[in-house]
């Protein structure tokens, strides 16, 4: 007897429709159970857990002859989620369910061998296609029934076990009423006012967050790097919309999300160790999975020890931080992800570390070396840097941090001034700089005055150009006077020395 | 590149003062002994000091050779960095009448350090050597071409330098040959000024500003004075508070009462008008003669 469910497969962010095809001959030859269409070794292992699933559901199915097939078949088929489309389609094969009903719907998720479901990575992505491929409605495990409804227009049905999806479809149960899981609360992300002693870098910080531009901070270990990487999701705007269920079903497909938790409206955070490899940072694989720059997205990757990195590791995140996008390609395929987030990189003053200048026992070559390093692929990329020294007594009496609330509302600010020029600061073109980011006399005199004695580049240029707009946009000032145009070459020179 | 010989009537007549006066000299390429001799005639004062020289230190040498520069005055260094780059880059700015003296084969690239300042001073001013093609450098050339540094030089000017530098061995063959020697004096708890403290209290004369020099020179330091931009306002405190004790821009916000952001700016201002440089600690220092 023929039958046939409806799953899919998921290649980066995006799901593609798979038939699951299945002939059963219950009774009669060989007993046996073959999963055709480039199955992985997960999806080969279905058998055993299938196997299993019915038979706790009341199906023997050992001594039937079970042919399935995935179509299309030349797309390869990865993970457990296909457990649950193969196990409906073999219970309508043995008449347990009619096949029309099953042939209605959309299912993932894995099995267990008693037969419960567990959730798979990627839900979100393959509640869309569900929508999009005329089967809104998904049956998929309890707990990923809340992230699939946060698509519109997807009815997803929440099952326990095996049992229930299919009393559902038979219409002997009634659906499940979906509910959020525990709601974690709001990542209590630390707050800007612990930095104490560091006005100036704060002051970088939230110009970085204000014009999206990506901030390079270099300071001997423990002054507190970490900590203010650790505070900018804080006062970056939070995700609207649109950005939250791009990056909620990013980190569906990486298999991060919690379950239940919604959609993700903080920005994320990435800190990758420097050990990590060119495929971890952009993605990639045998089974191309998105790395720590889309996991970034809408967010922040902070990458500390930059010299550190692995020098092509490095080279390899100049494409995706200029385009915010980034191509992966294998034999398998190629894949666009987006790639848009901030990048804050921190480093020491010299590879020895040591907390005060005068302890270092580098040499004049060896810190050139270092910094060398890390500048030579990425410093093109950096509008803001900042020196942070240990926080003297005399700053640390008369310092008054201002939380990140406070600071938030002037990145608000800022931002919808941006959004009325329809891009961040960050992204200004430079064919619109000269309309959007027009500098007064002073402002223009100081920065010609610069070029000349600093041996700026125009790309240079640009970028204290890009960063004055921003600093204008804090004050809520539509000129950019001589004072922005100077605050900006300072930080210039601060991502230089 | 054929060399000078020392009985050409281009060499470098002063260079015959020495003991050991080299007997040939190499100009690199497209520079010529023409434009040397030309440059070697008019007052010439060489500006050494130490490679790991403070940002205020090297700040203060450019600001000297640019002025002298612009009185005239050609400037004889070592293409080290530091110091040595500092007074070339002065010069360089005002016309490029320099001459960058090599402890290598005149074609080396070396130090690698300032090998884009080696390519602007041969295109207007000179880069010599007393050794042929291909010498490598190597640790006992340096303190023999100090030699023709202050040989080739009417003044010596030690910037900054601790003890037992090369700098003090140019200040010691300048003495020798009966030329001045200027020092710019330091504070005594700074290791650049230990040097420069030394030759003065034998006797070196003392160097604040750059008329100190014209006036040995007999060049009239007139036309000089009054060259600093005139500070107002909260930029005038700043560069007060900074004249008191050179602290980074977080204390001197505190110390100033500014927020860090009008406190950065009016840094930048000051840096760009020269009279503060960062050091690399990120203290700020003003630099120039007051």
């Amino acid at each position: 007897m023929l039958s046939r469910a409806h799953a899919f497969a998921l290649a980066g962010l995006d799901a593609t429709p798979v038939e699951v095809e299945t002939y059963v001959a219950a009774l009669g030859s060989t007993p046996a159970f073959t999963i055709v269409g480039l199955p992985d070794k997960a999806l080969q292992e279905a058998r055993a857990r299938i196997r299993s699933a019915a038979a706790v559901a009341g199906v023997l199915i050992n001594a039937s002859v079970i042919l399935v097939n995935l179509a299309p078949a030349e797309v390869r088929k990865e993970g457990a989620g296909f457990d649950l489309p193969i196990a409906l389609a073999v219970m309508a094969g043995h008449g347990r369910v009619d096949n029309a009903l099953v042939d209605e719907v959309s299912a993932v998720g894995e099995l267990a061998f008693d037969g419960r479901l567990r959730p798979v990575p990627g839900v979100l992505s393959i509640a869309e296609a569900a929508v999009r491929h005329g089967r809104p409605v998904l049956l998929c495990p309890e707990e990923s029934a809340y992230e699939a409804s946060l698509v519109p227009g997807c009815k997803p049905i929440g099952c326990a076990t095996l049992c229930e999806a299919v009393r559902f479809l038979n219409g002997e149960d009634a659906p499940r009423v979906i509910v959020a899981g525990p709601q974690r609360a709001a990542d209590p992300v630390a707050d800007l006012s612990d930095v104490r002693g560091q006005p100036s870098a704060r002051r970088a910080l939230e110009i970085c967050a204000a014009g999206e531009h990506n901030l390079l901070m270099v300071g001997p270990p423990g002054v507190g790097k970490t900590m203010l990487a650790k505070r900018l999701p804080g006062i970056l705007p939070p995700l609207d919309d649109e950005l939250a269920l791009l990056v909620t079903r990013i980190h569906s497909a990486a298999g991060v999300l919690d379950a239940g938790a919604g959609l993700v409206r903080t920005p994320p955070f990435r800190a990758p160790h420097h050990s990590a490899t060119t495929a971890a940072l952009v993605g990639g694989g045998t089974r191309i999975r998105p790395g720590e720059v889309t996991l970034a997205t809408g967010g922040v990757l902070f990458l500390d020890e930059l010299p550190e990195f692995r020098r092509d590791a490095l080279e390899a995140l100049r494409g995706p931080l200029e385009d915010g996008s980034v191509r992966i390609s294998r034999a398998s395929g190629s894949l666009l992800l987006p790639s848009r987030f901030a990048l804050i990189a921190a480093m020491n003053p010299c590879p020895c570390g040591s907390a005060e200048p005068s302890a270092c026992t580098c040499t004049r070559d060896r810190i050139h070396a270092y910094q060398r390093k890390a500048s030579g692929p990425l410093l093109d990329r950096i509008d803001v840097g900042v020196r942070l020294g240990r926080p003297e007594p005399e700053v640390l009496r008369v310092d008054r941090p201002e939380a990140t609330a406070v600071v938030r509302e002037r990145v608000l600010a800022a931002r919808a001034l941006q959004g009325l020029r329809g891009c961040t600061n960050a992204r200004i073109t430079v064919a619109d700089l000269e309309v959007a980011a027009a500098l007064d006399n002073d402002g223009q005199c100081l920065l010609d005055q610069a070029a000349t004695r600093l041996l700026l580049s125009p790309r240079g240029m640009h970028r204290i150009q890009r960063v004055a707009r921003t600093i204008a946009d804090l004050e809520g000032e539509e000129a950019i006077s001589g004072a922005h145009v100077a605050e900006a070459i300072g930080l210039r020179l601060g991502a230089l020395a | 590149m054929t060399p000078l010989f020392i009985g050409d009537a281009q060499y470098p007549k002063q260079l015959r003062d020495l003991a050991d006066p080299p007997n040939r000299l190499f100009v690199r390429d497209p520079a010529t002994p023409e434009r040397l001799l030309a440059l070697v005639e008019s007052p010439i004062v060489a500006i050494v000091g130490s490679r790991d020289a403070s940002s205020a230190g090297v700040a203060f040498a450019r600001r000297v050779a640019g002025e002298l520069a612009a009185s005239g005055v050609a400037i004889v260094s070592g293409l080290a960095r530091g110091i040595d780059a500092g007074a070339h880059e002065g010069a360089l700015e005002q016309g490029g009448r320099t001459v960058a003296v090599l402890g290598c084969g005149v074609d080396r690239d070396y130090p690698a350090a300032t090998l884009p300042l080696a390519r602007r001073i041969t295109n207007v001013g000179a880069v010599i050597s007393e050794y042929g093609p291909g010498t490598p450098p190597a640790p006992f050339r340096f303190p023999e071409r100090n030699r023709i540094v202050a040989g080739l030089a009417d003044a010596t000017i030690v910037v900054e330098a601790a003890m037992r530098s090369g700098a003090l061995i140019t200040a010691r063959l300048a003495l020798e040959l009966g030329r001045d020697v200027f020092a710019v004096p330091g504070a005594p708890w700074l290791s650049g000024a230990a040097g420069t403290n030394a030759l003065l209290k034998d006797g070196a004369l003392l160097l604040t500003e750059t008329a100190d020099v014209l006036v040995a020179l007999g060049i009239d330091p007139g036309h000089m004075r009054a060259s600093d931009p005139v500070l107002q306002g909260p930029a005038a405190r700043v560069l007060a508070a900074l004249r008191r004790e050179p602290v980074s821009a977080d204390v001197l916000a505190a110390r100033c009462g500014l927020t860090s952001a009008v406190a950065a700016a009016l840094i930048v201002e000051l840096e760009l008008a020269g009279v503060v440089v960062r050091e690399r600690d990120g203290r700020l220092v003003p630099c120039g003669a007051r």
